[in-house]
């Protein structure tokens, strides 16, 4: 549990520095995690009674929920201090038609969320699982 | 086993980020891009409270340069020298709109296509192939060669540039316009050429349609007797531009007689399609004199009407070195201001609507070589082949023909011509526009105007002047043709040198006035000049709002600044109270059905007035358009006939009550002014009940439903729909559905100038931004801001939003 905190921050902070000071595209937010995923990847290990731990859908939800924060929250910020101005008029170009309310702003943060969540999750798991193809041998 | 599972869940990955970096839906943003809160939308969501660095360093600067940011988010330039203030005017107008410059750059280039494809039906590739064809790139280029041979031009367009380009060096791709964004794509390096381009698409907007092809159809759909009393120029209408006197003040250059040989009927037979040019496109100017103003200071009004375009087609800016000092709109993408005033002088411009702009049949005597016969020599067309990049589909080719009239517009490839057609343009003529507003913003006096409007051709402007010294003029200026009668109207033979331009009125009698008499002067796109005015005049002209200004002007004996306010924002239907009364006097009011009933108390009570919240504009408007297609659809059965104006059909409407181009080919009976009057009433009644909508109601803001759209079109929510004005075509306030009053400007002339002003838009082009549109309720409800005119970067009359001091970088 220790460990898949730390994966979290380490992908969220390398994401996070990478999108806030290198201008380099989005790719690189996929790079960040599948980093941290190898930095802190982890062989399987053989329990006492013989069961494998169950890490590597660990691996996916550690980017998924780092990054699922990083862009959710970072699309938050920026949308309250523009005080939903643009996300209203993107969600209705995207979603053409009835007006939600008030709530076209919060369903494009969670959908950004949910995508760099998924991209970010499927990169820590391939991080994680060339990690374990790397570090075998030394074992 | 490892290796299997790493490579299978890259091999996800990578389809995930491959999927979400492809082109996504019609707009074709890449959604990962585009979602990122580090590279995509978020990034635009500029936040309300930026806070501005009061130093700067910038590369490019000879010294600092201070730039006050008012509270309306207008800036106020204040340089040592003209290099560095046309640099920071390009730096800060590139910083607010640089996705606007270059899609207008791009469509005057006729390269849309690379940006938005071809659109439903090659709309958009039909667009490109008409600039192209115009030759816009080929007259931008001459445009180009004119600015550079002058130094004074040159050093403008060399700074602007250079501002601009330091703006686009300075973004990251996470920084570009949310446009480039959503249509996946990047800005190019900013040059002299594309403000040329951008200044030849103002040409374009106002003098380049193409009626020729209009006017042709219904020429040749009349009989002959009934085409010039319908379409002719009208000399003797009672407001001209310039007050008739009773000779002009120059002697005549001789005028071309019309050719026996220009027997249009044997030349031109006619099918094909044409392209649509509005000709609702108007402005209005006037200047008071200061015998006729309270403060005893002479006035000057204008508000160009154009399309309603977000962003808004001005940028507000004041430009201070220690030479001059001048505020007004500027055009983004253009260095200098268009319409403004300084210490001395205010000016402001109209559309002259002069036809400038022909078609010439070429008869190419083969299909290889392009030659073709002139003054009974052989000339050969030289082509140039146009290359169209489409976003996401292979490239377009067409060739273009360029005769010595100018490149061939329309033929059996484009327009579905019958034959080849050139075009001749002033816009093609060489010229330098730059200096004209170089100038404008140092003049003193009447002299100095003068002097800057001689370097000006094309589009042609009605410029009025005011001074601070108390001189008011008008000037209608531009390059125009010295036509012989109706000459250019129709397509012309190029076979017959007869028809060719003769030449062209030399500028200096072009149609001027200084302090008339009446101690005002107006210009809203009507004819210019009286009868006695030497050269002919064609064109498409206003008829109803200069009766109603000089009216308003005769009628105030003292004028104020609030009174020029008010008489911007004038409702008065002048052409409802022309018609109106004949409209009534046919209706057989005691048959009237009860909704009929309902409607003709309403309009009986009728003042005429245009307002947002009037019911009656809404009958009328519907009733003269009813009427108007009754009379004339017989003939025109759509737009690319040249309908005969709102005027000349109250002119027949006046003169005859029987004539025959009243009856209906579908029925059997036959139907007079009168018949048509009721028919058209009973008819648009019925509509207007059919179509009210639920919760809806007929009044007139609600029913012309203005809106402003978002260059684009195609971005929705970027547009902004049902403003709540009054106002029509033909109205002072003339704002439609779709066009209206982009820059309402007031200013007084004095010891210090007072100026007011407001557009329907506002300074930032970023719809993320509340500046995007922060205008456009008070420029409805008819408000005006004060302009802060000021007189040095530490003047503190007002509390502004930033100081800023952009310096040279230090080794620079």
């Amino acid at each position: 549990m220790v460990r898949f905190i730390l994966r979290i921050l380490l992908i969220f902070l390398l994401a996070y520095l990478v999108g806030r000071f290198v201008p380099l595209p989005w790719q690189t937010q996929a790079g960040a995690a599948f980093l941290g995923a190898i930095l802190l990847s982890e062989a399987p290990r053989k329990r006492a009674y013989g069961k494998k731990k169950k890490h590597r859908p660990m691996s996916f939800w550690a980017g998924f929920i780092a990054i699922f924060i990083l862009w959710s929250f970072w699309a938050f910020w920026l949308n309250s201090s523009n005080d939903s101005i643009l996300a209203d008029q993107i969600f209705r170009l995207i979603v053409p038609g009835e007006s939600l309310k008030g709530l076209e702003a919060v369903i494009l943060i969670l959908a950004t969320g949910l995508i760099g969540g998924l991209v970010g999750g499927f990169s820590s798991l391939t991080g994680n699982l060339l990690g374990e193809v790397l570090k075998r041998p030394s074992r | 086993m490892r290796w299997i599972k790493f490579v299978l869940s890259l091999v996800v990955t990578l389809v995930l980020i491959y999927v979400l970096s492809r082109p996504w839906g019609p707009i074709t943003f890449q959604p990962g891009t585009f979602l990122s809160p580090f590279h995509g939308f978020w990034q635009n969501a500029e936040s309300l409270d930026t806070e501005r660095e009061p130093r700067i360093e910038m590369e490019g600067l000879t010294k600092p340069v201070s730039v006050v940011l008012d509270e309306r988010h207008v800036p106020h330039i204040f340089a040592e020298n003209e290099k560095d203030l046309y640099f920071m005017q390009g730096y800060l107008t590139a910083q607010d709109r640089l996705w606007q410059m270059e899609f207008q750059v791009m469509a005057a280039a006729g390269r849309l296509t690379e940006i938005v494809g071809r659109g439903p039906e090659d709309a958009v590739l039909n667009l490109d192939r008409e600039a192209r064809r115009k030759g816009m790139a080929w007259s931008a280029k001459s445009f180009e060669d004119s600015i550079m041979a002058n130094p004074i031009s040159k050093k403008m367009a060399v700074a602007y540039t250079a501002g601009v380009n330091a703006h686009i060096s300075s973004l990251h791709p996470k920084d570009y316009p949310i446009e480039y964004k959503l249509l996946n794509y990047q800005p190019e390096e900013w040059s002299i050429y594309k403000t040329c381009l951008l200044l030849k698409y103002m040409s374009d907007m106002l003098t380049g349609n193409t009626n020729e092809l209009r006017y042709l159809k219904s020429y040749l759909q009349l009989p002959a007797a009934y085409f010039d009393p319908l379409y002719a120029v009208k000399r003797d209408f009672p407001a001209p531009i310039i007050p008739i006197r009773p000779k002009p003040p120059f002697e005549a250059t001789s005028s071309p007689q019309v050719p026996k040989s220009y027997q249009p009927d044997s030349v031109f037979r006619m099918g094909g399609t044409v392209s649509y040019s509005p000709d609702h496109l108007g402005s209005n100017n006037w200047v008071v004199h200061g015998s006729r103003t309270v403060s005893g200071n002479p006035m000057l009004a204008n508000d160009p009407h154009l399309g309603l375009n977000l962003p808004s087609i001005w940028y507000e800016m004041q430009l201070h070195t220690p030479d001059f000092n001048v505020y007004g709109a500027t055009i983004p993408g253009a260095p200098g201001v268009i319409i403004g005033f300084n210490d001395s002088i205010a000016w402001g411009q109209t559309n002259a609507a002069r036809d400038v702009l022909d078609l010439f049949r070429i008869d190419f005597l083969d299909e290889r070589e392009h030659t073709y016969q002139v003054r009974n020599k052989l000339l050969k067309a030289e082509p140039k082949v146009e290359q169209f990049i489409v976003k996401g589909e292979p490239e377009f080719l067409d060739t273009v023909y360029y005769t010595e009239f100018g490149p061939v517009i329309f033929d059996d490839k484009f327009g579905d011509a019958p034959f080849p057609m050139a075009v001749r343009w002033t816009a093609h003529e060489p010229s330098n526009e730059l200096l004209t507003f170089v100038e404008l913003a140092k003049a003193n006096n009447h002299k100095d105007f003068l002097h800057a409007l001689s370097h000006y051709k094309c589009p042609g402007q009605n410029f009025a002047f005011a001074s601070a010294n108390g001189d008011i003029a008008l000037k209608q200026q531009g390059l125009f043709v010295n036509r012989w009668k109706g000459q250019g109207r129709l397509p012309l033979d190029a076979k017959d040198s007869a028809q060719h331009w003769q030449g062209f009125i030399p500028i200096e009698h072009n149609p001027h006035s200084l302090n008339p008499e009446e101690g005002f002067l107006q210009s809203t796109n009507q004819v210019p000049v009286g009868p006695e005015y030497p050269y002919q005049i064609e064109g498409r002209y206003e008829a109803f709002r200069p009766l109603r200004i000089t009216q308003l002007l005769e009628d105030t004996a003292k004028m104020t600044i609030r009174r020029m306010q008010d008489l911007q924002q004038d409702n008065y239907g002048e052409l409802a109270a022309q018609v109106m009364p004949m409209f009534m006097a046919a209706l057989d009011t005691p048959n009237l059905s009860e909704s009929e009933g309902m409607a003709f108390q309403e309009l009986a009570n009728w003042n005429y007035m245009y307002h947002a919240d009037s019911v009656s504009p809404t009958i009328f408007q519907a009733w003269w358009s009813d009427f108007r297609s009754r009379v004339w659809q017989d003939n025109f059965p759509d737009w690319t006939y040249m309908w005969p104006t709102a005027q000349a059909t109250i002119e027949l409407m006046r003169d005859s009550a029987e004539s025959l181009l009243y009856d209906l080919d579908s029925t059997s009976t036959i139907e007079n002014r009168d018949t048509l009057i009721q028919l058209a009433f009973a008819s648009s009644v019925k509509r207007l009940k059919e179509d009210k909508p639920e919760g809806k109601d007929w009044t007139w803001s609600t029913r012309k439903a203005t809106r402003v759209r978002h260059l684009t079109r195609v971005l929705g929510p970027f547009n902004r729909y049902n403003i709540h004005i009054g106002g029509y075509k033909n109205i002072l306030n003339a704002t439609s559905e779709r066009d209206g009053p982009s820059w309402r400007m007031v200013v007084e002339l004095g010891d210090r100038p007072k100026a007011y002003g407001i557009y329907p838009g506002g300074q930032s082009g970023n719809p993320g931004s509340p500046q995007y549109d922060a205008f456009i309720d008070d420029w409805a409800k008819g408000e005006y801001y004060p302009l802060w005119f000021m007189q040095s970067s530490q003047d503190t009359r007002n509390t502004p939003l930033a100081r800023q001091i952009y310096s040279p970088t230090p080794d620079a």
